[in-house]
C-alpha cells in the first residue's frame, strides 16, 4: 500500500516536472521594451534597437529632467544576430511580452521586410496584438528616439494617436500576416513620420498607410484620408473628418463621420470582365459650415449631402484607381468579396489575380446621411440679407 | 503510597455496585470511603421533626444551599409534622412523596447510582432503616448567562447563544422547536468525565442512515475525559487528515433548528457552548445565519461576494506570483510598470517576499487571538508600523506584496465558519510554493489536485461537495444562490425519504 501510494506520487511528481517549462524570471532580472525598431544600414546589415524601461524611473512623481527609459541597439547580419549585439549590452533578459510598438525603417521596409517576419512569428514570447509602423522617410531608430511630450514612455505615443484618430489598434502584425497568406491580397502596415512640432522638438505623426506587394516590399503609401476610406471599406474606421467645397455656398462644409458601412458588390460579365459596386454610407454631423447657406432649409441641407457625397464618391475612386494603377495591389480587399460571392469562378481568377485587379470596372457610391447640422442654422457671423435661404 | 491509594481505589470500586443497607452508620462510612480525601464532600445528619435520621450528602458549590436550606432542613427541623402523614418510621415512599419537597427527584437503591447523582450535583437523602435513598435535583452551580454569539454575528438574526449548560442548550432549541418530533438522546460519555453528550434531530424528518451513523460512531468512543466538541468532531469524522472539517460547529440555536429541520443530525455536549451538526458540507461554509434573515437579492448577492473572496483568499497571493515571475505579459502595460518599479531593489525573489510578509501576518493573527487583552493596542502597533510602513520603506518588501497580503488576509476572515476558512487559510502556503516553482502550471496542478480531494470526500454518507457534485437539481436553490423562502419546496439531502415537502408548493405564487 505504501509503496503503491509513493509510486504513484511519484509518477504525478513526474507529470508537473517532466513538461521541461521553467520560464521563472524574476521581475528584477527582466528588462521590457515596450518598443523596438528595424533598420538596413547602408553595407546591408541590420540595425536593431529597443525602447527599454528603466523601472526605478518609473515611480511617481519621478518626472523631470530624467527619461523613464534608454534606448539600446545591437546591429548584424540577421535579425538574430543584431538582437545579440543589444543582449550584449543588456544586463536582464529582454521580455517582449509588452512590446506594443515596433517601427521599421523606410529603407527596410523598401527592401522587403520577409526576414524580420520570420523572427516575429517565431519568438513566443512576442506579442500578437503588435502594431508594426513604416517610419516614412526616416529609420526605425528615429522614431524611437522622439521625445513625445504627452507619454512619459513616448513609444505609446503611436499607437495612442492611432486609437485617438479612429483606427483599430493592435491589430496591424496580425493583419499583416493574414492578408500575406490570403490569396490575391497585398498586407498593409501603418505608418507614422517624424515632423517639426510646434514646440522646439520634432514629434510623432500618424501618416497614413504602407502597402507592400507580394515580395513583402514596401511600394507606396496611402495618405491619411485615403487610408481612412480604404478603412472604411474595410470596416474598420469609427471616426472620420471630411470637408468639401460647396460652390453655391462659396464656402466649404466640414462634417464628421460616424456609423460607418459599406457594401461591396461584385459582378462578372459575359467577357470575364470583373465589376465592383462598392456603397459606402454613415451619419454625418455638421461641425463646419463656412458657405453662407442657411442648413435648417431642406433644399439647402439636401443640397450639401449631395455635394459632399458626390465629391467623397469622386475621393474615393481616385484612391482606388490610384492602387489599381500605380500599385497594382489588392490591399482593399476585393479578393476576398469576389471569393464570397463568386466562389466558383475564383477558382479561374485567382490565378491570375493581380493581372485582373488592375482592370477591374469600380463604382463608387458615398451615403453619408446628415443626422445633426449643429446648434445653429447660418453661421452666426453673417447679416441677416448675407444668408442664402 | 501507590498501593494504599491502588487498594482503596479496588474497594471503593467494589463498594459501587453494591445496594444501600438499611443501617445510616454503614452507609456513611462507604460514602465517606469513597469520597476519602475529598474537600468540598459535605455529610449533614438531621432529625426529620426530631423522629426521622436523616443524612443529606452533597458537594460543596455545586447544589443551591439556600434551597437547601429552605425547602428542607429549615421546615424538618423547626416545623411540627403535618397532620395526616402517617407513621413517619416505617414508610420509605413518605421520604420521597410527601417530604422532598423538590421538582425533579428519583429513588435508588445501589451505591453507585448515588455516587454519580452526588457528583452530578444533586443532594442524596439516606435515612435509617430505608435501604433507597432519594436523589434529590438541587443544582445550584454558576452558570454563565445567555449572551450574544461571538463568533456568528448577524444583523437581524435573534442574538442568543449556547451556554456551558446542555439543559440551557437544549432548552433553548426546544424554545425553537416546539415540537414532540424533535428527539432529544442522551447519553454519557468520558470515563473520568461522565459528560452528557445528547443527540438532536427530528423524527420523521433526520434522514435515518445519517441518525444511525452518528448513533453508532458516538457509541464507540472510549476517552477518558470530554470537553468539547473537538474531541468528539474528532472521533467521527469520516477523513480525520483532510485539511476540510466535516462536521459543523456552531453556537447559535436559529443554525441548530434549521440544520434540523434540513434533515440533519446535532450533537449537543455538556460543558461548551457549541453544537455540533452533521453532515456538513462544502457550500454550508458559504452559508451565513444572515442570508436567511435578509432579502434573497442581497443574501444572493452577499454569497457570491463571499465565494469570490473565499477563492481570492486562497489564489490571490500564488496568482500574484505566478503572472510576475512567469507570465508578466498578462498585466496590463502600466500596471506591469509600476509593480516592476516597487519591486526593484527588493532584495527576495516574490515567492520568498510573499512567504515573508504571509508568515508575519499569520504571526500577528494569532497573537491577536492569544494575547491578553491589555497588550492589544502594543499588537496592533507594531503590526500596522513595522509590517505596513518599515518594511516597505526599508526595502524589505514591496507595497504591492504588502496590499496583496493585507486583501488575502481580509478574504480570509469572510467565511461564515471559523473551521472552513482555517482550511483555505492553510491550503494558501502549498499553493504559493507551487506556483513559485510552476507558475499558472502549477497553480493549475494544485487546484486539480484540491478538486480530486473534495469530491473524495464525504461528511457522514454525505459527498462533500454535493449538491453540485453529484448534481441534484432539486436542491440547488440553497447553494450558489438563495432562493427566495417560498420557493424552497423540498427538503435538502432527498433520496429515501418519507417526506420531501417542507412547504406546499402552492404556497406562494408572486403577487402581481
Amino acid at each position: 500500500m505504501i509503496n503503491r501510494l509513493a509510486a504513484s506520487m511519484i509518477l504525478i511528481l513526474c507529470i508537473v516536472l517532466l513538461t521541461g517549462c521553467w520560464d521563472r524570471h524574476e521581475l528584477s532580472d527582466r528588462v521590457f521594451d515596450l518598443a523596438a525598431s528595424a533598420d538596413l544600414r547602408d553595407d546591408g546589415t541590420y540595425l536593431t534597437a529597443g525602447q527599454f524601461i528603466i523601472p526605478s524611473r518609473i515611480e511617481q512623481g519621478a518626472s523631470g529632467s530624467e527619461k523613464s527609459y534608454y534606448i539600446e541597439t545591437g546591429e548584424g547580419k540577421s535579425i538574430l544576430k543584431s538582437i545579440q549585439g543589444v543582449r550584449q549590452k543588456l544586463s536582464r533578459t529582454i521580455a517582449r511580452g509588452h512590446r506594443h510598438n515596433f517601427y521599421i525603417g523606410e529603407k527596410l521596409a523598401k527592401n522587403g521586410i520577409e526576414d524580420m517576419l520570420d523572427v516575429f512569428s517565431r519568438d513566443p514570447g512576442n506579442r500578437i496584438r503588435l502594431d508594426i509602423w513604416v517610419v516614412k522617410g526616416n529609420t526605425g531608430l528615429e522614431a524611437l528616439k522622439v521625445l513625445y511630450p504627452l507619454e512619459k514612455i513616448p513609444s505609446v505615443a503611436s499607437n495612442k494617436i492611432y486609437k485617438a484618430v479612429g483606427g483599430t489598434v493592435g491589430k496591424s502584425y496580425l493583419d499583416f500576416l493574414m492578408a500575406s497568406s490570403a490569396e490575391g491580397s497585398c498586407p498593409t502596415l501603418p505608418v507614422v513620420d517624424i515632423v517639426q512640432g510646434a514646440s522646439p522638438q520634432e514629434t510623432i505623426r500618424f501618416y497614413g498607410r504602407a502597402i507592400f506587394n507580394h515580395d513583402y516590399k514596401l511600394v507606396g503609401y496611402l495618405n491619411f484620408v485615403e487610408g481612412a476610406y480604404r478603412q472604411w471599406i474595410l470596416k474598420g474606421i469609427s471616426y472620420l473628418e471630411v470637408v468639401e467645397d460647396i460652390p453655391e455656398g462659396d464656402g466649404t462644409v466640414g462634417v464628421i463621420v460616424t456609423n460607418f458601412r459599406s457594401k461591396l458588390k461584385s459582378s462578372i460579365t459575359s467577357e470575364k470582365k470583373v465589376k465592383m459596386d462598392i456603397t459606402l454610407s454613415g451619419v454625418g454631423l455638421i461641425n463646419e459650415n463656412n458657405t453662407n447657406l442657411d442648413l435648417t432649409q431642406l433644399h439647402n441641407w439636401k443640397l450639401v449631402q449631395n455635394k459632399i457625397n458626390k465629391s467623397n464618391s469622386e475621393h474615393v475612386l481616385e484612391m482606388i484607381t490610384k492602387v489599381q494603377k500605380q500599385y497594382g495591389t489588392d490591399v482593399l480587399g476585393f479578393n476576398e468579396v469576389l471569393n464570397r460571392q463568386h466562389p466558383i469562378k475564383w477558382k479561374e481568377l485567382n490565378r491570375n489575380w493581380d493581372n485582373i485587379f488592375p482592370e477591374i470596372q469600380v463604382t463608387v457610391n458615398v451615403h453619408i446621411k446628415l443626422k445633426q447640422i449643429g446648434l445653429v442654422g447660418p453661421s452666426l457671423q453673417f447679416k441677416e440679407r448675407e444668408i442664402k435661404k | 503510597m501507590s498501593t494504599a491509594q491502588n487498594s482503596s481505589s479496588n474497594l471503593t470500586d467494589s463498594a459501587l455496585n453494591d445496594p444501600i443497607s438499611k443501617s445510616l452508620e454503614t452507609n456513611e462510612l462507604i460514602i465517606k470511603t469513597i469520597f476519602q480525601n475529598c474537600y468540598d464532600i459535605v455529610f449533614r445528619r438531621i432529625q426529620i421533626y426530631g423522629q426521622i435520621n436523616t443524612l443529606l450528602v452533597y458537594l460543596d458549590g455545586l447544589v443551591d444551599t439556600k434551597a437547601l436550606d429552605n425547602i428542607l432542613i429549615k421546615p424538618w427541623m423547626l416545623e411540627t409534622p403535618r397532620p395526616g402523614l402517617g407513621e413517619l418510621n416505617s414508610a420509605d415512599l413518605l421520604l420521597e412523596q410527601q417530604l422532598v419537597s423538590i421538582a425533579k427527584t428519583k429513588t435508588t437503591g445501589t451505591m453507585g447510582n448515588i455516587v454519580q447523582g452526588i457528583l452530578s450535583a444533586n443532594v442524596v437523602i439516606l435515612s435509617d432503616g430505608v435501604d433507597h435513598a432519594v436523589i434529590a435535583d438541587l443544582k445550584g452551580f454558576e452558570d454563565r448567562a445567555i449572551e450574544e454569539p461571538i463568533a456568528e454575528i448577524t444583523i437581524r438574526g435573534p442574538r442568543e447563544s449556547f451556554t456551558e449548560n446542555i439543559n440551557v442548550n437544549t432548552s433553548l432549541l426546544r424554545r425553537k422547536i416546539q415540537s414532540a418530533k424533535l428527539k432529544m438522546e442522551s447519553m454519557t460519555i468520558g470515563n473520568l468525565s461522565k459528560t452528557t453528550v445528547v443527540i438532536a434531530y427530528i423524527e420523521g424528518i433526520a434522514k435515518d442512515s445519517i441518525l444511525e451513523e452518528v448513533r453508532n460512531r458516538i457509541s464507540q468512543i472510549e476517552i477518558d475525559t470530554l470537553l468539547g466538541g473537538n474531541f468528539i468532531e474528532e472521533f467521527i469524522e469520516d477523513h480525520p487528515f483532510s485539511l476540510f472539517p466535516q462536521v459543523q460547529n456552531t453556537e447559535r440555536p436559529d443554525i441548530v433548528a434549521s440544520s434540523l429541520a434540513e434533515r440533519k443530525v446535532a450533537i449537543f455536549i455538556d460543558g461548551t457552548p457549541f453544537v455540533l451538526i452533521v453532515p456538513f458540507t462544502f457550500w454550508n461554509a458559504f452559508q451565513s445565519a444572515d442570508d436567511y434573515y435578509e432579502r434573497f437579492i442581497y443574501a444572493t448577492l452577499i454569497r457570491w461576494l463571499r465565494m469570490l473572496l473565499v477563492t481570492t483568499s486562497l489564489f490571490l497571493p500564488s496568482i500574484f506570483v505566478a503572472i510576475t515571475t512567469f507570465h508578466p505579459q498578462l498585466l496590463p502595460t502600466m500596471f506591469l510598470l509600476s509593480i516592476t518599479s516597487a519591486r526593484e531593489g527588493v532584495p527576495f525573489p516574490a515567492v520568498i517576499e510573499v512567504l515573508l510578509v504571509e508568515f508575519l501576518f499569520e504571526g500577528l493573527r494569532e497573537a491577536g487571538i492569544r494575547m491578553p487583552k491589555p497588550t492589544g493596542s502594543a499588537i496592533s502597533i507594531v503590526g500596522a508600523l513595522v509590517i505596513g510602513q518599515a518594511a516597505v520603506q526599508a526595502g524589505i518588501v514591496s507595497a504591492p506584496m504588502v496590499i496583496v497580503v493585507s486583501l488575502t488576509g481580509i478574504a480570509s476572515l469572510v467565511t461564515p465558519r471559523y473551521s472552513m476558512g482555517m482550511a483555505f487559510r492553510m491550503l494558501r502556503f502549498p499553493m504559493l510554493i507551487c506556483s513559485g516553482m510552476f507558475g499558472l502550471y502549477g497553480i493549475t496542478m494544485a487546484t486539480i489536485f484540491l478538486l480530486i480531494h473534495l469530491t473524495n470526500l464525504e461528511s457522514f454518507g454525505v459527498p462533500f461537495l454535493s449538491p453540485l457534485a453529484p448534481l441534484s437539481r432539486s436542491e440547488l436553490k440553497d447553494v450558489l444562490i438563495r432562493a427566495p423562502r417560498w420557493s424552497m419546496h423540498t427538503l435538502p439531502l432527498s433520496g429515501s425519504t418519507r417526506n420531501k415537502m417542507r412547504i406546499p408548493r402552492t404556497n406562494r405564487e408572486p403577487r402581481r
